[in-house]
C-alpha cells in the first residue's frame, strides 16, 4: 500500500481543488439569494468568529460536548462488556437480537419521541438516546470480533498450556479490542450526530440543538451554517484524531 | 518413551486413522511422512492433547509439550520477547524477570540478537519461524512437535534451521515427532521414519536410521531418501 | 463457545421477542398508562390507525417520499460513483462534498432545507436523496475500485476486446456495487424521511408522531413506531435480503458489515 509522493500530492492537490470548487460555487450561489436563505462563506466565517466569541455560544458547546462524550463512553464501555458477553454465550446473543434489531431500524426521531413520553425531556435523556442508538454498532462489532479470534493461536495457548487468565488477558482480549476498534471510532462521530438531534427534538434549553432551534426561530440561518461547519469540524478531528492515535499507539504492531 | 497403541479417530463420520501403533524412544526423533490429508497432523494433535482418540491409548505422561506449527503462530501484537514470555507465564516458580532473561537468551541462542523487541510484521518468516521454535524450547519441553516447519522457506534458510534445531536438541534433548513431507529431511534429521498411506491412514513402513547424525554421508543420504520415496510412491512394497 | 444451528436461533430469537414482550407486558402493567402502554393497548391502537384512516392518510406519503428521495440520490449516487470509481481526480475532487454530507448532522441539514423548501413532500424528498446519494456513491465508488486486480491482468493477457470488458468485468462489478449500497441505504431513506417529516411537514407518519407528542396520545406513537419497524422490516425482507442473495451467491462480501454506517 505504499503510494509515492507524487500519488499523495495528486490526491492532496484534487482534493483541495475539490473544496475550492464547493466553497466557489457556495459563493456565487450566495450572491443571488439573501443572506436569509443562503449566506455567503463571508458571512457564514463572520457568525463562527461571533460564536466563539460568545460565551452563551461556547457553554452550549461544551455542554453538547459532554454529552455526546458521556454518550461514546457508555457506548464503548457497554458495547464491548455485553459485546463479549453475548459473544461468548450465543444464546444470550441470540435472546438479546431483538432489541439490538430495534435499535438498528427504528428511526432515530422515532426512538426520541419514545424516550420523550417515557423518561421525559432533558439532559440525561439526550445522552441515553445518543447512547442507545449507537451502542448496536459496537456490541455487533464486538460479538462479531469475539466470534472470529484466531482459532489457531487458541490452539497454539492451548498446546502450551497457558493459564486461563493468561489466554484472556493476552490473547483474546486484545483480539477483540482490535477488532472492534474501526467501530468504536465510526460510534464517535455518530454520538456527536445523535446528541445534536437528541438535543433538537427533546428541546433541551442548553446545548448545540438548543442553539441551532434558537437560530431558526430567529431565521438566523447564517448561524445555522456556522454551527454545520464547526460541527464537521470536530467530527472529523475526533475521527482523524482518534484514527491517529489508534494507528500510532494501539496498532504499532501491524505492518 | 510415548507410545500409540491401536489409535483410532474420525471427524464427521470419516475415519481418519485406523488401528495406529507405533513407539517413540526416549529422547528420538520420530518423523511421520506421508501424502496430505492422510492423518499426520491428527497424530501430532493426539499427541498433544488437543483431540482424543476414539479408541486405543496414548502413553505419553508428558506435562510440557512444545509445538512448532507450519504457520508461526504469533501474537501479532506481542514482540519476539513477549511471545516467548507468554508460554513461559504457566511456569509459576519463575519470577517475572527470570523469565524475561530465559527469553532473552532463547532469543540471542537462535540468532536474533536485537530483536527482542520487534514485532512479527516487523520479521522476516525465517526469523518468525525462529522465535517459533525458541518458543517451542524456552519451555524445556517433554515433547516436542513438529508440523512440517519448514515449508515454504527457502533450501538455505532451511538448512540453517535444521541446523540450529540439532544443536537444541543435543543443547535440550527430549522425544520429537517430527511431521514432514520431504523425505530427505526426514533423513538428515530423524532416527526413524514412518510413513503412512492410504483412507483411512495406516502405517506401511517403518526405516530406521541406526547411523549416527553426523555420520550420514551424501551417499548415505540418497539411499535412504530414495526408500523412503519408493514408499511414498509405491505404498505398502 | 459453540455453534448453533440455523434452526435454534430462530427459536431463540422468538424467545427474545417474548421476553421483549413479556418485560414489556410487565413494566406497563406497574407503570401508568400515559407512560408505558401496554401491549395490547398499543395493538388496539394499531387497528385503530388502521380504521380510522390515519394509517392510510399517512403511511403512502411517506412509502412515496421514501421511495422518490431513495431513487433520486440513488441514481446521483450510482453515476457519480460510477465516474469516480474510474477515474482518481474525480474520486478526490468529490471526497470533500460526499464526506461533509455524512458527517453533517441531519437535523441541521433539515433546517436549512425548510428554509429553502418550505415544509412538504420536496423537502422530504430532498432530504432523504441528500443522505441516500453518498451512501450509494460510496458503494459504488468501492466497488468499482476494489474491482478485482486480477481479473483485469486475465482481460489483458487475453486481449479481451472493450466491449468484452465492460460486458463481462467491469457491469457485473457496478451491479454488485449498486446493490450492495442499495440494499444498506434503502432503509436508512426511510428513517431520513420521516425525520424530515418530523421537523418540516405536515403530513406523513413523521408529522403523525410529532402530533401524538402534542395529543400526548402514548398509545398511538407507540403504534406508529410499530409502523415504522414493520415498513423497515419490510424493506429488510424486500430489498435487502434478496440482495444479499444474490452478492453471496457471486461471492463478493456483502455489506452486512456495513451496516455498522447508520447515519442520523
Amino acid at each position: 500500500m505504499y503510494k509515492s509522493l507524487k500519488e499523495i500530492l495528486t490526491s492532496a492537490f484534487w482534493f483541495l481543488a475539490g473544496i475550492i470548487i464547493l466553497a466557489g460555487i457556495w459563493q456565487i450561489m450566495s450572491l443571488s439569494f439573501s443572506p436569509l436563505i443562503l449566506p455567503s462563506p463571508r458571512e457564514t466565517l463572520g457568525a463562527m468568529f461571533d460564536l466563539f466569541s460568545s460565551p452563551d455560544a461556547r457553554q452550549n458547546f461544551y455542554v453538547s460536548a459532554g454529552r455526546a462524550l458521556a454518550a461514546l463512553m457508555a457506548v464503548t464501555i457497554m458495547g464491548l462488556g455485553m459485546g463479549v458477553v453475548a459473544g461468548l454465550y450465543p444464546w444470550l446473543e441470540a435472546l438479546m437480537k431483538p432489541v439490538k434489531d430495534i435499535l438498528l431500524a427504528i428511526p432515530p426521531v422515532a426512538l426520541t419521541i419514545l424516550v420523550i413520553f417515557l423518561f421525559g425531556s432533558g439532559s440525561l435523556q439526550t445522552v441515553g438516546i445518543a447512547g442507545a442508538l449507537a451502542l448496536p454498532l459496537v456490541y455487533g462489532s464486538t460479538v462479531s470480533a469475539v466470534r472470529t479470534v484466531d482459532r489457531e493461536l487458541l490452539e497454539m495457548t492451548e498446546i502450551f498450556n497457558v493459564p486461563r487468565k493468561v489466554r484472556l488477558w493476552d490473547v483474546y482480549l486484545p483480539a477483540v479490542v482490535f477488532s472492534s476498534l474501526p467501530s468504536v471510532l465510526l460510534a464517535a462521530g455518530l454520538t456527536v450526530r445523535l446528541t445534536v438531534m437528541a438535543e433538537v427534538i427533546v428541546g433541551v434549553t442548553v446545548g448545540i440543538g438548543h442553539a441551532l432551534s434558537m437560530s431558526r426561530v430567529y431565521l438566523a440561518t447564517q448561524e445555522i451554517f456556522a454551527w454545520m461547519l464547526i460541527l464537521l469540524a470536530v467530527v472529523l478531528m475526533i475521527e482523524g484524531g482518534l484514527l491517529y492515535i489508534v494507528k500510532k499507539y494501539l496498532l504499532r504492531w501491524q505492518a | 518413551m510415548l507410545i500409540f497403541e491401536n489409535v483410532t479417530k474420525s471427524f464427521s463420520n470419516r475415519l481418519i486413522v485406523d488401528d495406529l501403533s507405533f513407539k517413540v524412544e526416549d529422547n528420538h526423533i520420530l518423523a511421520i511422512l506421508g501424502p496430505s490429508g492422510v492423518g499426520k497432523t491428527t497424530i501430532l494433535r493426539i499427541a498433544a492433547g488437543t483431540v482424543s482418540p476414539d479408541a486405543g491409548k496414548t502413553q505419553s505422561d508428558r506435562q510440557k509439550i512444545g509445538f512448532i506449527f507450519q504457520e508461526h503462530r504469533l501474537l501479532p501484537w506481542r514482540t519476539a520477547l513477549g511471545n516467548i514470555m507468554l508460554v513461559l507465564k504457566g511456569e509459576k516458580k519463575l519470577a517475572p524477570q527470570e523469565r524475561r532473561q530465559i527469553g532473552m537468551t532463547m532469543l540471542q541462542k537462535m540468532g536474533l540478537k536485537g530483536f527482542e523487541h520487534y514485532y512479527p510484521a516487523q520479521l522476516s518468516g525465517g526469523m518468525r519461524q525462529r522465535v517459533s521454535i525458541a518458543r517451542a524450547f524456552v519451555i524445556e519441553p517433554d515433547l516436542l512437535l513438529m508440523d512440517e516447519p519448514f515449508t515454504g522457506l527457502d533450501l538455505e534458510l532451511k538448512a540453517s534451521l535444521q541446523k540450529m534445531l540439532l544443536d537444541l536438541l543435543s543443547w535440550h534433548p527430549t522425544t520429537v515427532i517430527y511431521v514432514t513431507h520431504e523425505p530427505r529431511d526426514a533423513v538428515l534429521m530423524a532416527d526413524e521414519a514412518i510413513v503412512l498411506a492410504g483412507d483411512p491412514g495406516k502405517i506401511t513402513a517403518r526405516i530406521k536410521f541406526d547411523c549416527p547424525k553426523e555420520e550420514r554421508d551424501q551417499k548415505y543420504i540418497q539411499e535412504n531418501t530414495m526408500k523412503l520415496v519408493e514408499q511414498l510412491m509405491t505404498p505398502g512394497v | 463457545m459453540g455453534t448453533f444451528t440455523g434452526s435454534l436461533n430462530k427459536y431463540l430469537y422468538l424467545g427474545g421477542v417474548i421476553v421483549v414482550l413479556l418485560g414489556w407486558e410487565i413494566v406497563s402493567l406497574t407503570v401508568a398508562a400515559e407512560a408505558l402502554p401496554r401491549p395490547r393497548e398499543v395493538w388496539n391502537g394499531l387497528m385503530l390507525l388502521h380504521t380510522n384512516g390515519k394509517l392510510w392518510q399517512h403511511l403512502p406519503i411517506s412509502l412515496y417520499r421514501t421511495l422518490m428521495g431513495f431513487g433520486l440520490g440513488a441514481a446521483l449516487g450510482f453515476i457519480a460513483g460510477a465516474l469516480a470509481g474510474f477515474s482518481k481526480p474525480l474520486y478526490c475532487l468529490l471526497k470533500p462534498l460526499t464526506g461533509a454530507l455524512l458527517s453533517f448532522p441531519a437535523v441541521a441539514v433539515v433546517m436549512v432545507g425548510m428554509v429553502w423548501f418550505g415544509m412538504g413532500s420536496t423537502l422530504a424528498v430532498v432530504i432523504t436523496a441528500l443522505f441516500t446519494f453518498p451512501l450509494v456513491y460510496r458503494s459504488t465508488v468501492e466497488g468499482v475500485r476494489l474491482m478485482d486486480a486480477r481479473l483485469l491482468e486475465m482481460a489483458a493477457v487475453f486481449r479481451l476486446s472493450k466491449w468484452a470488458l465492460w460486458w463481462n468485468i467491469y457491469l457485473p462489478a457496478l451491479a454488485t456495487a449498486l446493490l450492495a449500497g442499495f440494499a444498506f441505504a434503502a432503509g436508512t431513506a426511510f428513517r431520513k424521511t420521516v425525520m424530515a417529516e418530523l421537523l418540516g411537514s405536515h403530513d406523513g407518519v413523521g408529522y403523525a408522531m410529532a402530533m401524538t407528542r402534542f395529543n400526548l396520545e402514548t398509545a398511538e406513537l407507540f403504534a406508529w413506531v410499530m409502523v415504522c419497524l414493520f415498513v423497515v422490516a419490510g424493506i429488510e425482507l424486500l430489498a435487502v435480503r434478496p440482495a444479499h442473495k444474490y452478492l453471496r451467491l457471486w461471492n463478493l462480501p456483502d455489506e452486512k458489515r456495513r451496516g455498522a454506517l447508520k447515519n442520523v
